[in-house]
């Protein structure tokens, strides 16, 4: 079988290929990918991921996996429901708890963004499409709402039942699935709430805030039952929390390793393992928790030799999030010397612990999204990062600043400020698209990542660790 | 018409009257323009309410690229660019700025104004979905309002107050109406960029002056014969037509076309609907700010929206419609690949999306796209009177 490398490369095993087979070869043909695809994929996990670690593999062959799951999905016969990201409240979770088997509840753009971007470098048409129908190109508008739109009318992937999304983080997300529901009539489930806290306010939670957010969650679960026919329980509730606690279990344990020096594995690596989360169905996600429990002792191994990507002593910094869609951003900081053990994203993944007081679940899952930050405010992203810089002990931010996302594209300007004057260390904000480098390139910013490595390089020999100061 | 000339001279004397305003002790509160926060509040309080609503310069724009990057709506960044450049006495002068957080470009507007420090800061809660619940959030916002601006003035705001200042508000918005309407017949004199002037002086002069000045007007465009006539009918609508941003209009009417009816942030919403007078007041304001004004494109829905324009289009037998907005104004971004095709298949009418960030080399092209446009439904007109 043409694939077999490829995805014995991505920690698939002989059983599970053949088992797969007739799904497999469907979903490659559907998809155009033949041997040469293969070829040209191999190269590349071998070139962009840390093939060293079976975790990361097994992480990689979970994504192909999940996206043949969602070409596939409704000629296997299954409901299909589309969240968009960043996911909210868990409601994408728990559907996938009841329709095991039956609903396949999915964020497409993400599996996509890595299994056909990352991994097969085949992303640009349905890109370009989403551009052609929907989001035009030049306004600095998002690559993952490109892909949903391109990849649905371009019939890569099947037109969901459902469509599930927030309607206050971001516009662009809200507006692209009303423009699916618009053009195919897809029943669409809409949860809001208001980003209206001042500046003072995080870490604490204003109720008014919690009680609207946690009635929109309860009303966005009725909706979504009805639509589906089925309705989550306390033991689906459970299930979910259960399996995916593990899978954050496993997530914290790869964060906390990542405060050893050196950091045991790429943060880019780890950042693709940890997003599983956020992408893959419930059916999928057993393998996805397989990835991360033989990620975790690999990393622990790595942390007792004291080995690698870098050498012990380069500089750290944090970041929000490393552009996923190749690797040449991720391989540039690292070339320069600099050390990423910890990202806004990663940091948040287990600060904001579970509320026990409060008394509904919606309500603790409303506190749960405001308490990570993302969907809280500005400055509740900023309080984090702060406070990943004291606790990793680090030497300076480097900032992936997205020109396509607005609710954080205004923050390298606010954060490089805010941090350089209350914590000291450098801040590089570097403009970069997330999802879609063909509007940048890693190159352009050699000179900039380079000479901010030898910056705090030189920082790191005058001043000794974290938090003396100059 | 007189009016008109009596409103330029108030408008040129409004810098030195808020001056004096301030002097003597009242607070000049800006806010966001949007049709989200009720100046009533500001005036029940004794406070003089003023839209912060410049634009259509480049400079500003420019100055505000320190601040945040070019990857916001241009009308925001122009926000930031004419407070940090001073000499407009309404940005100057406003001691607090008031924003409705609505989408992620006003909220970045919020957090850039509160962090670079540029003066005090309200922000005003305003949800996404017209719901049981959300009307009680945005009522909410207004209590919380209402006590800020007790705060500011040392004045509380009594119900006596409150219907008094939506009687005058009402009164402005009935006036707004009546010109509007007027502007059906297509006979009225009143060109489409002297209603806009109106719109714009509303949020900066005080409201007796527009009272007054829009009664008169009134009674010269009953004396006046009517002349119809003009060129193709035009509904322009978009994200936001700032105070100084005039291209599109007058390009439109150089170009022979006559706007008839406008739709954005800062008109029509503002007008369309009265606060009821009678029940609690401040319920009466979320009722009317919020629950039944018409919603804009970030709402989620935003079908109410699209329906709005269409019924807009039809009700004032417009030719054409025109779409302006604002470069990363996202919202509106995606609704102009989607609206102008819906307007198209709806009505047949022909649909022009312009887009602009405030730059002088825009005009030239602009101009070739909408003489075209102009004379496009000029053929379209001349064809179907031949075949029919």
């Amino acid at each position: 079988m043409f694939y077999s490398p490829l995805l014995k490369l991505c920690g698939w095993e002989d059983e599970q290929i053949i088992r797969e087979k007739d799904r497999l070869d469907e979903a490659f043909n559907l998809l155009d990918l033949g041997p040469e695809e293969m070829k040209v994929a191999e190269a590349r996990v071998l070139e962009g991921y840390d093939v060293d670690l079976l975790g990361v593999r097994k992480a990689l062959g979970v994504w192909i996996g999940g996206m043949v799951d969602v070409v596939l999905s409704k000629r296997e016969g299954k409901k299909l429901v589309y969240y968009s990201f960043p996911p909210l409240g868990g409601l994408s979770g728990v559907i996938s708890v009841i329709g095991k088997g039956e609903i396949l509840c999915v964020c497409p753009e993400f599996i996509l963004d890595i299994a056909l971007g990352a991994i097969f470098n085949r992303i640009d048409p349905i890109l370009e499409s989403g551009e052609q129908k929907a989001l035009p190109p030049g306004r600095a508008l998002c690559g993952l709402n490109k892909i949903r739109i391109g990849a649905i009318t371009e019939g890569i992937i099947p037109v969901p039942d459902l469509l599930l999304s927030s309607s206050f983080y971001c516009d662009q997300g809200g507006q692209t699935d009303e423009w699916l529901r618009e053009v195919y009539g897809i029943p669409w489930v809409v949860m809001d709430n208001v980003m209206d806290s001042p500046r003072d306010e995080f870490p604490r939670l204003a109720s008014k805030r919690v009680s609207y957010l946690a009635a929109e969650m309860e009303n966005g679960w009725a909706e979504a039952a009805s639509i589906l026919g089925c309705e989550p329980d306390e033991e689906h509730w459970a299930a979910y929390y259960k399996l995916y606690s593990k899978f954050n279990d496993g997530i914290s344990k790869s964060n906390r390793s990542m405060k050893a020096d050196p950091t045991p594995i790429s943060q880019s690596n780890l950042q693709m393992v940890r997003f599983l989360r956020n992408g893959i169905s419930y059916d999928r996600f057993p393998e996805a928790l397989r990835a991360i429990e033989t990620l975790v002792p690999e990393l622990e191994e790595r942390v007792r030799r004291g080995t690698g990507p870098l050498p012990k002593g380069s500089p750290r910094v944090c970041s929000f999030l490393i552009p996923q869609r190749d690797q040449s951003v991720a391989h540039l900081i690292e070339k320069a010397g600099i050390a990423v053990p910890v990202t806004f994203l990663s940091y948040d993944a287990y600060m904001a612990g579970m509320d026990s007081t409060c008394s509904t679940l919606s309500e603790r899952n409303a506190r749960v999204e405001l308490m990570r930050g993302l969907y809280h405010s500005t400055w509740a992203v900023l309080h984090w990062t702060k406070q990943a810089v004291k606790d990793f002990e680090l030497d300076g931010v480097l900032w992936t600043q997205p020109m396509h996302c607005r609710p954080m594209s205004g923050t390298g300007y606010l954060f490089k400020k805010a941090i350089e004057e209350e914590l000291r260390v450098p801040v590089l904000s570097l403009e970069v698209d997330w999802y879609d480098n063909r509007i940048f390139s890693g190159e352009s910013m050699r000179t900039k990542i380079e000479t901010f490595g030898y910056l705090m390089a030189a920082r790191k020999a005058k001043r000794g660790p974290f938090p003396k100061g100059d | 018409m007189k009016a008109l000339e009596t409103l330029d001279i108030h408008l040129k004397n409004r810098a030195l009257e808020l001056l004096r305003l301030r002097e003597q002790g009242q607070k000049i509160v800006g806010y966001y323009p949007g049709g989200y926060v009720p100046e009533e509040i500001i005036l029940a309080c004794g406070a003089v309410p003023v839209g912060l609503h410049r634009g259509g310069e480049h400079e500003p724009v420019l100055i505000a690229g320190a601040y945040l990057p070019r990857w916001y709506d241009t009308f925001i960044r122009s926000q930031i660019g004419f407070k940090v450049l001073g000499g407009d006495a309404v940005y100057d002068l406003a001691g607090l700025f008031v924003v409705p957080i609505t989408d992620n470009n006003v909220r970045m507007l919020a957090d850039a104004w509160e962090f670079y420090k540029l003066g005090g800061l309200f922000r005003f809660g305003v949800p996404h979905r017209k719901t049981e619940r959300a009307l009680k959030y945005y009522l909410d916002s207004i209590t919380a309002f209402k006590e800020k601006m007790e705060e500011e003035t040392g004045t509380s705001v009594t119900d006596e107050g409150l219907s008094e200042a939506i009687h005058l508000c009402n009164r402005e918005r009935e006036l707004f109406r009546k010109i509007a309407l007027m502007r059906k017949s297509r006979s009225s004199s009143l060109k489409g960029s002297d209603f806009v002037k109106l719109l714009h002086a509303s949020l900066w002069l005080d409201k007796n002056v527009m009272v007054e000045t829009l009664d008169s007007l009134i009674g010269e465009l009953e004396q006046q014969i009517p002349s119809p006539g003009g060129g193709p009918a035009v509904l322009l609508t978009g994200s936001t037509l700032a105070y100084g941003d005039s291209k599109i209009i007058t390009l439109t009417e150089e170009a022979g076309g006559a706007v008839v009816m406008e739709h954005f942030a800062e008109g029509l919403r503002n007008y369309w609907d009265d606060v009821a007078k009678d029940g609690d007041p401040l319920e009466a304001l979320a009722d009317s700010y919020f629950q039944r004004r018409i919603a804009p494109a970030w709402f989620r829905p935003s079908r109410e929206y699209r329906d709005f324009i269409i019924k807009l289009a039809q009700e004032f037998s417009v030719d054409g419609v025109i779409w302006y907005s604002l470069m990363y104004r996202d919202s509106y971004t995606v609704q102009s690949t989607l609206v102008p095709k819906l307007i198209r298949e709806a009505t047949g009418l022909s649909t022009l999306v312009i887009e602009s960030d405030y730059d002088m080399e825009e005009v030239g092209p602009l101009r070739t796209r909408v003489e075209t446009f102009i004379e496009m439904i000029k053929r379209k007109q001349g064809c179907s009177t031949r075949l029919f």
